[in-house]
């Protein structure tokens, strides 16, 4: 018999996802360790979460924190920086490390049969790095060649003006990077200064997903951390000057086939109380393909590959961001839409339905997003970085499904302000430039 | 230990009198299902001069059919917590959403309505809104982005005229421009047909019931007509090493720094031999102690980043070896240091230590390829199409711990001759 095909079929009784249960206890010195089993894939992924981080620079060193984790494995008292990738590449896994505003991170992922392994190396980086004169050189100009790569990176370029002219004179002004000429300044004794200043197991995390027992991890981590001692360090409060006023930069790319844009200003950091709802509301505006701005842009008059706004995550206020790649002829009409968007979630609660399938999404979509162990790591990671509580995700369904459209309304005029927004476009100024003048009263800049 | 994962015991192959292949694999971890569906369609079906359709085609298919309205198919998903999406290739065209399990019949539904009742939603102004999206995607992906043209000039320099790979996925702008409705009919009816397809579903559902819902609303969707032959190469006896030993080219981009690329005609996907040459890629290149960024990058600080790589297609891959240059390094030189690299591995197998770190890199990068429910449905749907058992996907790292050093050795004299690359810089625009 031919099905009904004229309407969706109705949805089976639904089977409750629960987020797994994970453990967490203690080492001496601080380090705290957060376990969470998962069957399957004879895989163990960890990752050692430091409180050093990108906003430690100080005003003349933008850039040390990266170049520090950079150095951490390319060399310790005991093997060279090569020797190290050798052994654990050799078993198939990989040793990273970096620096994120709120954290630095050292990572390792091996076959469950070689958690020791992996576990003494990621030890032995965290704690016993050298950094020798040689690397610490052969780094830098790595470093310095990437910042050079990223300058004809249009969507890199547009970040960084963004985040320049949002945050002048704090350290979040420069990508965690740094630049060419602060890295030339740096030698070994500002690496080891930093190191030893910053770099502690007092509030550190350890997380381990996988194929990983209690005891083994018990067993491996009190050895590999065995009298690791250090003070804890703080965070600082990274505080913007508010924009006056709405302005709009021109980064000029004669000749550039499409125009990069972020559209913004500083929004909330991560423990903001706001924070979920003005994640429902961000999804809602850009952060799902049915979105207002993805719909409007994209699917009605074709302006754009994609569109995406989002609130950022640091532990102090980030950036509230809408980017997109637009055609350059309609540069000026998408941004008039885009801010046409904006002032609607200001004017008036977005619809029951309209809230209720975003908040749907966002629940239904969460398990999806755990699937893999790397998924779960970084959510162990947000919780550990951010201290949002243990339960935080076994709760976050029933958070997330309170909120009300009355609730968006107020969070957008909490929020959003468009009207002392930054708008930062890479493209030919030739062809913007009038587009611009002819709709907005911002002040138009154009660099090079 | 064994290999990696078993799965060939719990999976469930059907064939549906209208030729759908149907592949179901059962794993109650997670109230989760991924629905993928894998048309043996892509670029290398079309023609010169109609470039990019199959791609435009895709985005035609996120935009309703019979009973699913424009913009329903991803608010549909959505609305209950799904992720959708789509891909193109050079040869196939695959569709995919994972959506609770309890929403599995409306993935069967909204990927039935398309593949059997399209054409009557279609209308010039989707066509031309998506024709626009897509022309904004060529410009990000391609025009836009630093060395985006490279890989389409690369094959256009690697591909004889009429080969079906010397053109871009994403296709040539004035071709993307020009596309007719009449021709998306046309392309329809000819490609997205149910024995022109795979389905796989992974996940939280009893398999009985599964094929159940599956018969129900595919079972009436016609075969029609046979589709035309895929394209064949002109060579029948496989790939050669390459067809033009001494192209160069050099194209100045919106770029800082210099990268070089290498290019040779490789086996195909189901070849005896890719296993070796996926093996010697990583043995080359895969992580930082491998001898060429070990040399290249940090030794002698030459190049930027490197890699030895192949594009996994049907007919034959793409290899290739691409370098980034070190600003203020000599161009010439740095060519010359990566193909006295190359030409070593032709002369002698691999070392022990960088066969064994590309066997377990290898067989963790499998482990990862089965971890999500998307991703492993994806790789059935491949199995499914191109080696005609999906169950194959048991045997994959089986046929890897097979290769020697030896195989390797032979890969890299057989197919990477640097006397006979196709070369190609990117070069910046203010050193001209």
């Amino acid at each position: 018999m031919a099905p009904d095909r004229s309407h969706p079929p109705a949805a089976q009784p639904a089977r409750s996802f629960e987020f797994p249960d994970f453990e967490r206890r203690s080492l001496g010195s601080g380090l705290e360790l957060i376990r969470l089993a998962v069957d399957g894939l004879p895989l163990v992924h960890l990752r050692l979460l430091l409180t050093a981080g990108g906003h430690h620079a100080s005003a003349g060193a933008p850039g040390l924190p990266s170049f520090t984790a950079a150095l951490l494995d390319e060399g310790t008292s005991q093997r060279t920086g090569i020797e190290l990738a050798a052994k654990i590449e050799r078993l198939g896994g990989y040793l990273a490390t970096g620096a994120g505003w709120d954290a630095t991170v050292i990572e390792t992922e091996v076959l469950a049969q070689d958690l020791g392994t992996g576990l003494a190396l990621l030890a032995e980086v965290a704690r016993e790095p050298s950094f020798p004169d040689h690397e610490i050189g052969r780094v830098r100009r790595q470093l310095q060649a990437e910042i050079k790569r990223r300058e004809a990176q249009p969507s890199a370029v547009a970040t960084k003006h963004f985040q320049r002219t949002l945050y002048q004179g704090t350290v979040y002004d420069t990508p965690l990077i740094g630049t060419h000429d602060a890295l030339e300044r740096m030698d070994r004794e500002h690496v080891l200064d930093f190191y030893s200043h910053h770099v502690t197991p007092a509030g550190a995390t350890l997380v381990a997903v996988g194929d990983i027992t209690s005891e083994q991890l018990a067993e491996h981590a009190e050895g590999a951390f065995a009298g690791w001692t250090g003070d804890p360090i703080d965070r600082p409060r990274i505080e913007a000057k508010p924009q006056k006023a709405a302005r709009i930069e021109i980064i000029d790319r004669p000749g550039a086939a499409q125009t990069e844009i972020r559209l913004g200003h500083v929004g909330i950091h991560r423990a903001h109380p706001r924070y979920l709802a003005a994640v429902v509301l961000s999804c809602l505006l850009g952060g799902k393909f049915t979105s207002r701005l993805n719909l409007n842009l994209r699917e009605k008059r074709g302006f754009t590959y994609g569109v995406s706004s989002s609130f950022g995550k640091r532990s102090s206020p980030a950036p509230f961001v809408i980017a997109t790649a637009l055609a350059n002829e309609h540069v000026g009409e998408a941004l008039a839409e885009t801010f046409g968007e904006i002032h609607r979630l200001l004017d008036e609660a977005p619809s029951d339905r309209e809230v209720a399938d975003t908040r749907d999404y966002l629940i239904g979509s969460f398990p999806y997003t755990v699937e893999t162990l790397g998924g779960l790591a970084g959510r162990l990671s947000d919780l550990a970085v951010y201290d949002l509580g243990d339960d935080y995700y076994a709760t976050q369904a029933q958070a997330l499904g309170s909120i009300s459209a009355s609730e968006l309304l107020d969070t957008a005029r909490e929020l959003l302000t468009p009207d002392r927004s930054v708008v930062v476009c890479v493209g030919p100024a030739e062809e913007l430039r009038p587009q611009l003048e002819e709709r907005f009263e911002a002040p138009i800049t154009v660099l090079s | 230990m064994k290999a990696g994962l078993e799965f060939a015991s719990r999976l469930v192959q059907e064939r549906l009198d209208n030729g759908l292949r149907v592949v179901l694999l059962p794993d109650r971890s997670r109230p989760l299902v991924s629905v993928n569906i894998w048309y043996h369609v892509g670029s290398k079906n079309e023609s010169p001069g109609h470039t990019g359709f199959a791609h435009l085609f895709e985005h035609m298919l996120f935009q309703g059919s019979q009973n699913v309205g424009t913009n329903d198919h991803f608010a549909l998903i959505q609305q209950v917590g799904g992720v959708a999406n789509g891909s193109t290739s050079y040869d196939c065209t695959n569709y995919y959403e994972t959506l609770p399990s309890q929403c599995l019949e409306l993935g069967l539904w909204l990927e039935s309505d398309r593949m059997g009742f399209l054409l009557p939603a279609l209308d010039e102004a989707k066509l031309q809104n998506q024709k626009d999206v897509v022309m904004n995607e060529r410009r990000q992906r391609v025009d836009n982005q630093p060395y985006g043209r490279a890989f389409e000039i690369l094959h256009e320099l690697l591909y004889p005229k009429g080969h079906p790979y010397r053109w871009p996925v994403i296709g040539y702008m004035d071709d993307i421009a020009a596309t007719t409705l009449a021709e998306v009919h046309e392309f329809f009816t000819t490609h997205y047909r149910p024995d022109n397809a795979v389905l796989t579903l992974v996940g939280d559902f009893e398999p009985h019931a599964a094929l159940q819902l599956v018969r129900k609303y595919f079972e009436e969707l016609p075969a029609g007509p046979k589709p035309p032959a895929t394209p064949s190469l002109e060579a029948p006896e496989g790939p050669q090493p390459s067809s033009a030993p001494s192209v160069r080219h050099e194209l100045r981009d919106a770029v800082n720094l210099p990268r070089l690329y290498l290019a040779w005609r490789g086996p195909a996907l189901t070849a005896g031999d890719w296993p070796a040459g996926n093996l010697y890629s990583v043995a080359t290149s895969g992580g930082k102690s491998s001898p060429l960024y070990r040399d290249l990058v940090l030794e002698h600080e030459i190049a930027q980043d490197v890699y030895v790589g192949m594009m996994p297609l049907e007919l034959e891959s793409t290899l290739m070896a691409v370098m980034t240059v070190r600003p203020g390094v000599d161009p010439t030189q740095a060519e010359k240091a990566l193909l006295d690299r190359l030409r070593d591995w032709r002369v002698s197998p691999p070392h022990p230590g960088d066969f064994e770190r590309a066997q377990n890199k290898t067989r963790v990068a499998h482990l990862h390829e089965v971890e999500s429910f998307e991703s492993r449905a994806d790789l059935l749907s491949l199995f499914a199409t191109h080696y005609g058992d999906a169950a194959l996907i048991d045997s994959e790292l089986e046929r890897y711990a097979k290769v020697t050093p030896n195989d390797m050795l032979e890969f890299a004299h057989r197919y990477q001759d640097p006397e006979r690359a196709v070369t190609l810089w990117v070069l910046p625009e203010e050193s001209s």
